[in-house]
């Protein structure tokens, strides 16, 4: 079996099991005060380690300085918060970004 | 009133704006990986987790090992155990439609229902099942969309993997309560930073959430402490 199947399989797996598991390990706590504080507080402070994640990679001290991903988040940024609309926003920011990586806007300035 | 399929419908239309930009970019990263588009497919009908799918597609270039993208997908998708607490009275005790609505909990489907069951006519199994359903299928049709594009169009998609930082942004301005969190994440930024000096980038992101956990936990029982 090609190992894609395979990693396939095992993600389904891990995901379908931790998406299961409070209804097994926690039915007996439901009303617990910690669980509740971490379910409204732990997912939005996890998707800032999600974005900060992502920029790993970033070099500040070299070309290009970590420009293309600060513009263009600053686009999502100002895009989502004028029209709120989750494609604009996303759509924007990635085609911005694809234009600065794919050397359009250097190109663009350079002319 | 409408039917509850046609309100279900309605409120997971930004999740359709949001899914299908973001399902076709996997489908086209993966395609660009060299997969097939039916290997997109198969990864977001079953997985449906767009984060997991996301890094992964970006780990599997690199040879990892089968143990380090399960452990990564269980790191990700962590969250998601405490979406499961909103509902523990809904979803409870066993029956196939039941681990359907269970599987699929991801960040939008619990944000829309969280919402919408404080409605009594909404409180039931039946509209939830539709939002979850219409949101899956929101999922695999962009996947499916981006993967044939992908295998039918050459174009170079340098850049592409921004999609999934984009949605991190708007999913993050999208929620509420911001004020007090001010503090959290201002400290949060810092763990995370001083997990990638010191961890370096392959571990930074288990460090980052031991720590944010012990933060939770230490800020939980400070909390405590002062209503005492």
């Amino acid at each position: 079996m090609p190992e894609i199947y395979t990693i396939i399989l095992i993600m389904m797996l891990v995901t379908l099991g931790i998406r299961v598991a409070p209804f097994i390990l926690f039915t007996r706590h439901k009303n617990h005060p910690l669980l509740h504080y971490m379910s409204s507080t732990l997912p939005v402070l996890i998707i800032l380690v999600l974005i900060l994640y992502c920029l790993r990679e970033v070099k500040l001290d070299c070309y290009p300085y970590g420009v293309p991903e600060l513009v263009s988040m600053l686009a999502v940024v100002l895009v989502h918060y004028f029209f709120r609309q989750a494609i604009i926003s996303i759509l924007a920011g990635t085609l911005l970004y694809m234009a600065f990586k794919q050397g359009l806007i250097a190109g663009c300035l350079l002319f | 009133m409408q039917s509850l399929k046609r309100q279900a419908f309605h409120h997971s239309l930004p999740v359709l704006f949001g899914y299908l930009p973001f399902g076709a970019a996997f489908g086209i990263m993966l395609v660009k990986a060299g997969y097939a588009w039916y290997h997109a497919l198969l990864m977001s009908l079953f997985v449906f987790a767009g984060s997991a799918q996301f890094i992964v597609v970006g780990l599997l270039s690199l040879g990892t090992s089968l143990v380090e993208i399960a452990f990564i997908t269980a790191l990700i998708n962590i969250r998601h155990l405490f979406y499961g607490l909103s509902f523990l009275k809904e979803y409870s005790g066993f029956s196939f439609q039941k681990l359907y609505l269970m599987f699929t909990l991801t960040d939008e489907t619990y944000a829309i229902l969280t919402t919408k069951k404080q409605e009594p006519h909404l409180n039931n199994l039946k509209y939830f099942s539709y939002v979850s359903l219409f949101n899956h299928s929101y999922w695999v049709l962009g996947t499916l969309i981006g993967a044939i594009i992908g295998e039918a169009i050459e174009f170079n998609s340098e850049g592409i993997e921004f999609v999934f930082l984009a949605l991190l942004i708007v999913l993050f301005m999208e929620n509420k309560n911001h004020k007090e969190k001010r503090k959290d994440y201002a400290i949060v930024s810092v763990m995370v930073l001083a997990s990638l000096l010191v961890f370096g980038p392959d571990y930074m992101f288990l460090a980052s959430l031991v720590m944010l956990v012990l933060y939770l936990l230490i800020h939980y029982k400070m909390r405590q402490k002062a209503h005492a």
